[in-house]
């Protein structure tokens, strides 16, 4: 199996962003290299700026200061819009879906965007069988029901969607956010076990921002933990695992 | 099987292209503005149920589409449907951009409040603008001929074609509402955040869809005042347009069809309560009871209430 990590191409380098909401420097000063087809996961505690820092990726923050370039070019002062275009796709800590539409419906209003097919009146949505194809074997992929109304699904099964819906514009860089957070222990694992594989298979470059140390190390290529908007420390799961520090500031220890 | 939905739709269809051979004339002028009125209720909906949002300002496409065929007439001595039709389309969807660029920035209740603002204005200006509109006294409207063909006002015939250009924009609003577009604008309805992360400009849907809501709304204003014979400065006011909204909750907002029904109920209503002593009070009163005890609209009390009595039968 190939590495990953360090020695692959550089699809994002990042230099001296800063990011302050008045006195709080949630972001300040952060040097991050996120390598093609790498699983890289933020970890930190609460407030430690990891959420804001995928935002200032996706263009949901602006930058206050510092560098984002994308594929070699910046894409610093771009927008959420143009970076969604270019392929840097978020999902949701706590699902955003299209509530009153069905999830079939969801993954086909994703595939249309990608397609470029939004602003078509004539013909109806039913007459686009291949995206309704590619839909439904997107939601099989995740295991998730079709006919149900989003706002209808249980949890799991809604973060799953917000994922798939992502998922679905084939993004060049996939930003999961706390793909976990309210699901029960025993789900967890079923959720990263069905998002997982199909991240690997598809060698989409995703960075995870995870509280949950026992899915960082295990689905992780490559770990950074972050503390008061820095980066404290960053290598393979097992290295950042031993290191001291760390474990102070995460007090899994 | 047929479905029952699609057994409501035909009988509905049944009574509009029958209704001629036995509703007396009065009713039958109802069920023609019922049906112009619907074509707007139909088109507000593609904003307040399909985009969410809420227009108090939609008075004003009526006014466009009326006043293009009053002054048409008047100044430039065009008669003919062939021509006002398109005319006053293309008028009021220029109106509906021009607004639009400055009401889809907002949501919400800055979107009505700003809708209701640019209604009052074009009132304001088409009042004082008296020797060139009429005023509140109006212009006088002749019926338009359709290829030469002259039209009884509120005879049969206009029935007829009024019917044909409900179903037809009843059609293309449907597919407008199933296309990609109209799942586009559901999408940011309900949760416009995502529908930027995923990449679309949300104000760009929200102004498309109030532009396609206009030019729907100003053919509703040539064929209201073609049918009526007067173009009135009131129809730009707010009291035109929370009527279409009215007209809009209570037919149910959340099904296709039920702003249409709700449009001809609101027609017929009106036209009942009209003869007594403060009108407005007892339309009002009505309005209340039909949405707290018909929460869905009177298209949604009617479904429930339908299959009520189809499970007691099959039972």
């Amino acid at each position: 199996m190939v590495e990953k990590g360090p020695g692959q191409d550089i699809l994002v380098n990042i230099s001296g962003l800063v990011k302050h909401f008045g006195e709080v420097h949630a972001v300040d000063g952060v040097d991050i290299q996120i390598f093609q087809g790498e699983v890289l996961s933020i970890v930190g505690a609460n407030g430690a700026g990891k959420t804001t820092l995928l935002k200032m990726i996706t263009g949901g923050h602006s930058i206050d200061r510092g560098n984002l370039f994308f594929k070699s070019s910046d894409v610093s002062r771009l927008g959420l819009i143009q970076r969604a275009r270019l392929g840097i796709i978020y999902s949701f800590q706590i699902p955003a879906l299209f509530e009153n539409l069905s999830a079939l419906d969801c993954l086909r209003m994703a595939l249309l965007t990608r397609e470029h097919k939004t602003v078509m009146f004539f013909p109806t949505i039913e007459k686009f069988p291949l995206v309704r194809k590619e839909a439904e074997e997107i939601l099989d992929m995740f295991k998730i029901p079709k006919g149900f109304l989003a706002c209808l699904l249980p949890h799991g099964q809604r973060k799953l969607l917000d994922v798939a819906m992502a998922f679905s514009l084939k993004p060049h860089l996939l930003l999961l956010d706390e793909p976990t957070s309210g699901v029960s222990t025993k789900e967890k694992g079923q959720v990263m076990d069905t998002i997982m594989p199909i991240i690997r298979q598809t060698n989409t470059t995703t960075v995870i921002v995870e509280h949950d140390m026992e899915i960082v190390t295990r689905y992780s290529d490559r770990v950074i933990v972050m503390d008061q908007g820095r980066v404290l420390a960053q290598g393979t799961p097992q290295e950042v695992l031993s290191n001291p520090k760390v474990g102070e500031v995460l007090l899994w220890r | 099987m047929l479905k029952k939905s699609n057994f409501s739709l035909i009988i509905g269809l049944l009574i509009l292209a029958t209704g001629p051979a036995y509703f007396p004339g009065f009713t039958i002028y109802l069920f023609t503005y019922g049906m112009i009125m619907a074509v707007a209720a139909l088109a507000l909906n593609i904003l307040l149920g399909y985009t969410g949002l809420m227009s108090f300002g939609h008075g004003m496409f009526i006014g466009s589409g009326g006043y293009t065929v009053a002054l048409m007439m008047k100044y430039v001595g065009v008669h003919s449907f062939e021509i006002l039709i398109p005319l006053s389309i293309l008028i009021s969807a220029g109106l509906a951009a021009l607004v639009g660029c400055f009401c889809t920035r907002q949501i919400e209740i800055y979107f009505a409040m700003l809708t209701l603002a640019f209604g009052e204005l074009l009132f304001a200006l088409c009042s004082k603008f008296y020797s060139f509109t009429g005023g509140t006294d109006g212009i006088r409207v002749k019926m338009p001929t359709l290829f030469g063909y002259i039209f009884s006002r509120g005879a049969t015939d206009f029935y007829y074609f009024v019917l044909a250009l409900f179903l037809l924009c009843t059609a293309a609003i449907w597919v407008i509402c199933n296309s990609p577009f109209g799942k586009t604008i559901q999408a940011v309805r309900d949760n416009e955040l995502r529908v930027g992360y995923l990449g679309l400009l949300v104000m760009k849907y929200r102004l498309i869809a109030f532009t396609i809501s206009g030019a729907f709304t100003g053919l509703a204003g040539v064929l209201a005042v073609s049918l009526t014979g007067h173009a009135v400065s009131e129809l730009f006011q707010v009291f035109t347009s929370i009527s279409i909204v009215f007209m809009v909750i209570l037919g149910g907002h959340t099904s296709f069809l039920g702003p249409a029904v709700g449009a001809i109920v609101f027609v017929f209503l009106q036209s009942w309560l009209k003869p007594l002593f403060f009108w407005q009070f007892f339309l009002g009163v009505s309005i209340i009871l039909l949405v707290i005890f018909l929460p869905g609209g009177v298209l949604g009390g009617v479904s429930v209430w339908l299959r009520k009595a189809l499970a007691k039968i099959s039972s």
